[in-house]
């Protein structure tokens, strides 16, 4: 419980004083300035031009990997022999080192040679510089978390679709729905609490983004992946502005509460409107 | 028929999950600084196994040192996991104090975010104690997690008060309802959350980034890094080799506690 | 094995080096480099002899090295180990990012230091010790240094039947020669996007990336001379083709003049280190000559130089000292500088460079250099000393943000280059943004 305060609790309400102060950390002066922190992030358009990228992020990379997710989800559900053995291997990149795996991943998109690259020329399509064209950067990056990510995701809906009780779809089969509409009408519903779960987890997941763009794309090009994650690091960490970089974590936390509060009533609602039919 | 065609989705996801190991694998074993390979000249004529060599003895990075480092820190944070969160658990499912709820919510809420947000004020907190750049700052803040906590309390609530009712009659303390009945009936959620910490801190990137700055100190994730940065989009092979070294560990450990894992990422959708 | 006894097993590896790591009875001395990982070789041997060698007359003392790769991250990454409380005792200084450490207070004055009976300041290039110096205050002891230079292969110049120039060349004449080079498989020039690398064409075009007092970049940056050598650089890549575009180059992975794909080369003294163990140039064939000016007249270089200091955070610089002073001495210079990694910021060491025959890397042994690459040695040594006259000190000695001005002019040469942004678009939001940057806080 100590742990918690010292290293959870007490964090978040010194961020929130440090950023009152101007702290020039590398000189060593520090003096205390009040909100003009705020003031002055209020105007820092690279710095909502980071909040922006970060949902531009989470708008691309959480539907992905969500669909990706029930998909395969749907898939490795099935009581098949040798299931246990795909299960295993999509979850595997989860536990990887990140950064391994972005080493892999630069290659993947590399322009000419790169995996995807190599595949699309069969096809005649021209070569794209996925990491430094400011169109492909983004969706890029958020294809790759969907992929990454996919492991949890998918234990995660395994779990759930296992817990739908097979007499419902039976059922549903009996009165004549088909595949696709017994998925829409009845396990889509059923499922639908978890969904919210991942797609929350997810969301939060998806704005502290960073291992990735530190090592593959440094912020660009042209700036639109400088996520806030990143610009936060960069900020504090290569501009020593330790103050401002404390602003932004707290306008960064509020902004993931909002989004994850707004998630929670918007889904309810839907989930309420879903049940009842 | 129908089965077919699922093996047949399944096969394609696989293939596609594992092309990009195997090309880093095959490319780690191409002549060193030697172009990316063509498609047809991926597998090797003559497989450079001593690639695997130069990274591990031959460059002047301390290899040995982060990977003493890595499994270092990852031991102690999973045991200092276990303990604490064990202990915290304890408080939320058995003991009765004000405001207990609510301090589970403020908790639960921490999960929301990670290091971004606390990273400068730990930091700053870290450099106060003077424990930066040493084991200390490496390994204290990882030794609690919300995720840990939240874990074993579901499976505490789970052990029957009765048993401790029993033991209480018998004269039993907390301490010895919590070493003697909750934890043995545990064993399982608390093997997933030592997964779950192993892993978590040996793919730990940003902490012991910032937390460290001396080699000596860095950790194999952490190391790897300055390993690609030293060859930029040069020197494949030889990156590509580091990284095989650098996942081997935690695919091993993945592998050795898989039912675990399916386990600890299922609980969390149980709320 | 069972699954338990592994994981026993993995639990005791885990915790063995906590109780393992011996402590060293002596005093720890930490340096720091650039540089990254290396594979052995004879230059890493020989520093690390020279280490030993140092804590055989210093009983005491242990050295250790801390390796940071990135020339532009290191400044970043020893200003932030300093906010840790954790600088090494005796970091390498590059006079391109001094002003950002002195002006900060980073740095000991080593003009207040008792000097041991060896040393003198006037043993050093006066021009290379003044990159390091603010006022009276001295914060390093040059190493070596060197001038940005245009390397070029004989080879191919042989084949194409075209002559080094005696002096530099005019941008027209370097055109007309790359584009002669460039044929299949091979380009005239490589050039990364490294402002070290570039800054040369704004320089003797006119322009400048700061203004003369280093205060702003607006007028500068984005003023007419800069934005007609920005534009000149652009079209070598863009129009005249005769450099590997930056993702080319980034989708070969490979070094291209190392592997005789690229006839020319923007580069420092260290260059030919590298080039020692390449595959697609001779030693003999590498030849040097100043980098072109607009006009072929008056070319202007940039000198990168690195020198020894001691961190104000240093508990007790005494061991420090000692370091610098041996480090920057002539034994250990001589030994040093022998690999060929710059032109040595010793008077003596440096006018004797052209007459020592160099050893080569070869695998991982060496061997002597032949009568030819001896040859070429001399000639391209020469060269380089000619070339000191002509250098301009960096930005950074002077100008404590330049790191952060780098990167911002690296990022709008990037739009140019990759995203088909016009330049005037590019330099004008650059030079703002080195504008704000600037501004006195």
């Amino acid at each position: 419980m100590l742990h918690w305060l010292v290293f959870a609790a007490f964090p978040i309400g010194f961020s929130m004083v440090l950023a009152l102060y101007d702290w020039q950390i590398v000189a060593g002066t520090n003096r205390f300035v009040g909100l003009e922190q705020f003031q002055a992030l209020a105007l820092d358009r690279p710095f909502w031009n980071s909040m922006g990228n970060s949902i531009r992020y989470a708008l691309w990379s959480v539907p992905m990997g969500m669909a990706l997710a029930l998909g395969v989800a749907l898939l490795v559900a099935k009581p098949l022999r040798g299931i246990a053995f795909f299960r295993t291997l999509f979850y595997a990149p989860s536990v990887m080192s990140g950064v391994a795996i972005s080493m892999v991943w630069i290659y993947i998109y590399l322009p000419e040679k790169g995996l995807v690259n190599s595949l699309t020329s069969l096809f005649g399509l021209p070569s794209v510089s996925f990491l430094s064209d400011p169109r492909w950067a983004m969706p890029a990056l958020a294809f790759m978390g969907a992929v990454v990510g996919l492991g949890p995701r998918m234990v995660v809906y395994v779990a759930a679709l296992l817990a739908v009780p097979p007499s419902l779809e039976e059922a549903a089969a009996l009165d004549g729905a088909s595949g696709w509409q017994r998925l829409r009408n009845v396990t889509l519903p059923m499922i639908a609490p978890t969904s919210l779960f991942v797609l929350v987890t997810s969301t939060i997941g998806a704005l502290q983004l960073f291992t990735p763009i530190y090592l593959m794309t440094k912020g660009g090009p042209l700036d639109t992946t400088d996520v806030v994650g990143y610009h936060i690091y960069t900020t504090a960490w290569q501009k020593f502005e330790v103050s401002q970089a404390s602003a932004q974590s707290c306008v960064a936390l509020a902004v993931i509460g909002l989004v994850t509060w707004l998630q929670f009533r918007l889904s309810r609602k839907a989930i309420e409107g879903y049940s009842p039919s | 028929m129908r089965k077919l065609s699922v093996y047949l989705a399944l096969a394609i996801l696989a293939v596609a999950m594992v092309a990009p190991l195997a090309w880093a694998v095959l490319v780690s074993l191409h002549q060193p600084w030697s172009e990316i390979p063509e498609y047809g000249k991926l597998v090797p004529v003559q497989p450079r196994w001593d690639n695997y060599a130069t990274v591990l003895f031959g460059t002047d990075l301390p290899v040995f040192r982060f990977a003493l480092n890595s499994f270092f820190v990852c031991t102690v944070i999973v045991i200092g996991q276990v303990l604490v969160c064990s202990l915290g658990a304890y408080a939320f499912a058995r003991l009765r104090f004000r405001g207990r709820e609510a301090l589970f919510a403020l908790v639960l809420g921490s999960m929301m975010f990670g290091s971004t947000v606390t990273q400068i004020p730990v930091f700053l907190t870290m450099r106060q104690f003077g424990w930066l750049d040493t084991y200390l700052a490496l390994v204290v803040p990882g030794l609690g997690s919300a995720f840990g906590v939240f874990l074993l309390r579901q499976a505490f609530l789970q052990v029957p008060r009765e048993l401790d009712e029993a033991a209480r009659l018998d004269g039993a303390g907390d301490w010895a309802i919590y070493s003697r009945i909750v934890m043995p009936m545990c064993k399982a959620a608390v093997a997933t959350l030592a997964a779950f910490a192993f892993i978590g801190t040996w793919n730990d990137f940003f902490w012991p980034l910032i937390a460290t700055t001396s080699l000596e100190m860095r950790t194999l994730e952490v190391g790897l890094s300055t390993f690609k940065n030293s060859y930029g989009g040069q020197n494949w092979p030889l990156q590509m080799a580091a990284a095989v070294i650098v996942v081997v560990p935690s695919l091993a450990v993945f592998l050795l506690c898989q039912k675990w894992f399916v386990r600890g990422a299922a609980v969390g959708s149980l709320k | 094995m069972t699954r338990r006894a592994a994981l026993g097993w993995l639990a005791a590896a885990g915790l063995s080096p906590g109780c393992s790591l011996q402590r060293d009875s002596r005093r720890v001395v930490r340096l720091a480099n650039w540089g990254g990982a290396s594979e052995d070789n004879e230059f890493t041997r020989t520093v690390a002899r020279l280490h030993r060698e140092f804590e055989r007359r210093n009983p005491g003392v242990r050295l250790e090295v801390e390796k940071i790769p990135g020339s532009q991250e290191y400044a970043t990454k020893l200003v932030f180990s300093h906010i840790s409380r954790s600088m090494p005792e005796s970091p390498v200084m590059d006079a391109s990012s001094l002003a950002t450490f002195a002006d900060n207070g980073l740095l000991a004055d080593l003009s207040q230091l008792t000097p041991g009976p060896d040393f003198a300041w006037d043993d050093f290039w006066p021009n290379v010790k003044g990159m390091f110096a603010q006022g009276r205050a001295q914060y390093a002891a040059p190493i070596d240094f060197t001038p940005i230079v245009l390397y070029y292969n004989r080879a191919h110049f042989r084949e194409a039947g075209i002559e080094p120039p005696r002096g530099a060349w005019s941008y027209d004449q370097f055109l007309a020669a790359a584009q002669e080079l460039t044929q299949e498989g091979r380009f005239g020039l490589e050039m990364p996007n490294w402002i070290p690398g570039w800054i040369t064409w704004l320089w003797n075009d006119g322009g400048d990336v700061l203004d003369p007092r280093g205060r702003k970049g607006s007028g500068w940056f984005d003023g007419e001379a800069s934005l007609r050598a920005l534009q000149w650089i652009a079209d070598l890549f863009l129009v005249h083709k005769v450099a590997p575009t930056l993702s080319e180059a980034e989708a070969t992975g490979v070094d291209y003049f190392a592997k005789g794909k690229a006839s020319m080369q923007v580069s420092g003294h260290w260059e030919l280190v590298g080039l020692q163990n390449a595959s697609g140039i001779k030693m003999e064939d590498i030849g040097v000559m100043p980098v072109p000016s607009r006009s072929g007249e008056g070319s202007v270089t940039v000198m990168y130089g690195a020198g020894q200091s001691i961190a104000a955070q240093a508990k007790d610089p005494g061991d420090a000292w000692k370091f610098v002073q041996f480090w920057t001495g002539r034994e250990a210079q001589e030994e040093y500088n022998a690999s060929g990694i710059a032109v040595c910021g010793r008077l003596d060491v440096a006018r004797s460079a052209a007459g020592r025959r160099p050893r080569y890397m070869e695998g991982k042994g060496t061997r002597d250099a032949t009568d030819a690459e001896f040859a070429a040695h001399a000639v391209r040594e020469r060269k380089f000393v000619e070339i000191v006259p002509s250098c301009r000190p960096p930005w950074g000695a002077t100008v404590g943000d330049y790191v952060v001005v780098e990167t911002i002019c690296q990022k709008a040469m990037d739009k140019v280059l990759r995203n088909n942004v016009p330049v005037a678009a590019a330099a004008r939001a650059a030079a703002q943004e080195i504008d704000r940057v600037l501004e006195p806080k």
